[in-house]
């Protein structure tokens, strides 16, 4: 994009809106040269960011972010990464990164302390304060994350699997593959089932496997491998878009609540504003 | 004379049916347009041909297209200065910097006004062209706008050392000011101090110059604040060398609030006025139970002072109000329903430090209620 003036702050890229927007707190109408953390503020225009590292970044309008040259910090509103390879976005605790070149996704902080992603091409990896993977966001799937205080109770869903004498399980909602131990799981390889649970981070799990879950309590969902709730982590697009609220998995792992969002990115109307399509129930 | 008038009426009924079949094309692409697809816009632009608004807004709904669509435009219209600046941006990105340049430029060739001289000056910034940068950026301070932060953080990154900047513009007068508030904003107190000497003539910098003051006092730069207060403030110079460095001790002004001037310190309970040469606190007996109501800071120089001051209380005294030197206090004024002079004498200290009005709750009684009033107030040397 741009050679450093002088050597000061690094020029990480340029920002252009339909109007005016607040940069570092002063006021800009049409566009402006951005500096390493830098602060843009939107109202009634969207800003498009254009970073010197290939990214792109539009900002909806009412939203705030921080921008740097390999990550933004989103603190309110929403926004859309584009081209997003080898960037990043952090809002409440929460780290999105591209798994894939050229992904894109809709990123929304809604009520409370929720945090809504839509991936709209390519994977994203969702991962929590302290770095573990909390969801795998494939295009087209949508979900609502919310960090949850103290250390909450690991909830999984899902069809256990025996690997090499491991037991492996694929969180319905989230995407997460987790190894379980605990009583009972030899019975139910096959079956969908329903784990509670707490990670055990002195245990190493397997390698298709990113946490270490042991078992505290387990539900029996049904025989073979179901489908079930998790159409709903399929987006409405996929999913006919018709699920009940009440139907949607709700999923707690490394500290974070998701559910999948009801029409996933068939609500790929406005950017920020738009209404939140699942609920997170505690 | 007859065929000669049919030609005539022909021709007429021909160039206004052109026009109204010109008119209803414009219509149909007009509400065609306005459904805002990239797909309802080509088509708008199908019919009535490269327009500068659709290419524009096509550019804009159709963003892999986005270049193709702005050359149009300006195709269309080359004084369309918003395409020029949104095609250059596209070329800057595409690493095509000259043809950025050359759209930049054309775009403030061809509007004078502020948006494509800033988005030029941008241009050249990040290029690192600094003379020309320089050029656009004093063209860019124009009078038409009044935040001129984002610039003044273009020039600083180029320049940081404040005459040098100053230097780059014809009128400095007018940038000094909103310079020296971004310095501040900075917290760049001695490149504030720098831009400051130069405001010292004018008056109406006189605002600024006491905030700087403020800042420097609160950031314990005595010299500085001292020298910008004398400047600005309107009050008698303060001198620490000869003993002079209570501010409005006559009280003759209402309290600024700021810099070396009283601060009347809200505190819950306690209603506090200035009257001219008075200042009057009245004690609810809901205040808390020690607060301070009044304070100056004060540059002391090395040797023993005494505060002088005459006060009165009302007909209900207020008791536990007294002075003190930041949290040193002197004991409590007693009742007095006359004018009465009195003293604090002043622990010796040097630097920066504040004199202070306080309320402690007597040991033994309810907090206080009354009225207490002073004026006159001196800070002199003691042998």
């Amino acid at each position: 994009m741009g050679e450093a003036a002088s050597g000061a702050a690094p020029i990480i890229g340029t920002v252009v809106a339909k109007g005016a927007f607040r940069l570092d707190n002063a006021t800009v109408t049409g566009n402006a040269t951005l500096f390493e953390g830098a602060t843009i503020e939107t109202k009634t225009a969207e800003s498009r960011m254009e970073l010197s590292g290939g990214a792109k970044i539009l900002l909806g309008t009412e939203s705030k972010a921080r921008f740097y040259g390999d990550h933004m910090v989103l603190e309110k509103g929403g926004g859309q990464l584009q081209k997003a390879s080898g960037f990043r976005l952090e809002a409440r605790g929460l780290t999105i990164q591209p798994e894939t070149g050229n992904a894109s996704a809709r990123v929304t902080l809604t009520g409370g302390a929720r945090v809504e992603l839509a991936a709209l091409s390519g994977s994203f990896r969702v991962l929590n304060a302290r770095g573990i993977l909390v969801a795998n966001v494939g295009a087209g799937r949508g979900l609502a994350l919310e960090p949850q205080a103290g250390d909450a109770a690991t909830k999984l869903t899902g069809t256990l699997t025996k690997v090499g004498g491991h037991y492996l399980l694929t969180d319905e909602t989230t995407n997460v593959t987790v190894e379980l131990a605990g009583q009972g799981l030899a019975k139910e390889v096959g079956n969908r089932i329903e784990i509670t649970g707490s990670m055990d981070p002195t245990a190493t799990p397997v390698t298709d496997a990113s946490q270490f879950i042991r078992v505290t309590a387990l539900k029996h969902l049904g025989k073979g491998t179901g489908t079930g709730a998790a159409a709903a982590g399929r987006g409405g697009a996929a999913g006919g878009g018709g699920l009940a609220l009440s139907t949607t998995t709700i999923a707690i792992i490394g500290g974070v609540a998701a559910a999948a969002t009801l029409g996933g990115l068939a609500a790929a109307g406005k950017l920020p504003g738009q209404g939140s399509a699942s609920t997170i129930s505690r | 004379m007859k065929s000669a008038q049919r030609i005539v009426s022909l021709a007429g009924a021909v160039f206004f049916g052109l026009a109204a079949l010109a008119a209803l094309r414009l219509a149909v692409a007009e509400t065609i347009f306005r459904q805002d697809t990239a797909e309802a816009i080509k088509r708008a632009i199908a019919i009535v041909g490269p327009a500068a608004a659709f290419e524009q807004r096509l550019a804009e709904v159709d963003a892999p297209n986005a270049r193709h669509a702005l050359e149009q435009a300006v195709a269309a219209n080359p004084r369309a200065s918003a395409a020029w600046i949104a095609l250059g941006l596209i070329e800057e990105s595409d690493g095509e910097f000259e043809a950025a340049e050359r759209s930049l430029s054309e775009a403030s060739r061809v509007d004078r006004q502020y948006l494509p001289v800033w988005t030029l000056a941008n241009f050249y910034f990040r290029r690192a062209n600094r003379e020309k940068f320089w050029v656009l950026a004093d063209r860019a301070a124009s009078p038409t706008y009044d935040d001129f932060r984002p610039l003044l953080r273009l020039c600083d990154e180029f320049e940081p050392d404040p005459n040098r900047m100053l230097s780059h513009f014809r009128d400095v007068r007018r940038m000094q000011p909103p310079y020296l508030n971004f310095l501040i904003g900075e917290g760049r107190l001695g490149a504030a101090e720098q831009v400051a000497k130069g405001m010292w003539n004018d008056r109406a910098n006189d605002p600024l110059l006491i905030d700087l003051a403020d800042r420097e006092v609160r950031a314990g730069n005595p010299i500085p604040a001292i020298e910008l207060w004398n400047a600005a403030s309107g009050f008698r110079p303060l001198d620490p060398s000869q003993g002079r460095v209570l501010t409005n001790g006559d009280l003759a002004r209402a309290p600024l609030n700021v810099g070396f001037d009283w601060r009347m310190v809200e505190a819950e309970g306690v209603a506090e006025s200035w009257r001219p040469s008075e200042l009057v606190f009245t004690f609810s007996g809901s205040e808390p139970e020690a607060c301070v109501v009044l304070e100056q800071t004060i540059y002391f120089v090395p040797r023993h002072f005494r505060l002088r001051f005459d006060y009165l209380t009302g007909a209900v005294a207020p008791s536990g109000v007294r002075w003190a030197l930041d949290s040193t206090a002197g004991p409590p004024l007693g009742a007095s329903d006359r004018w009465r002079e009195a003293a604090f004498d002043i622990p010796r200290t040097r630097g920066l430090a504040h004199l202070r009005l306080v309320y402690q709750r007597e040991p033994g009684t309810t907090r206080t209620a009354g009225r207490i009033e002073f004026r006159n107030l001196r800070l002199e040397y003691t042998p």
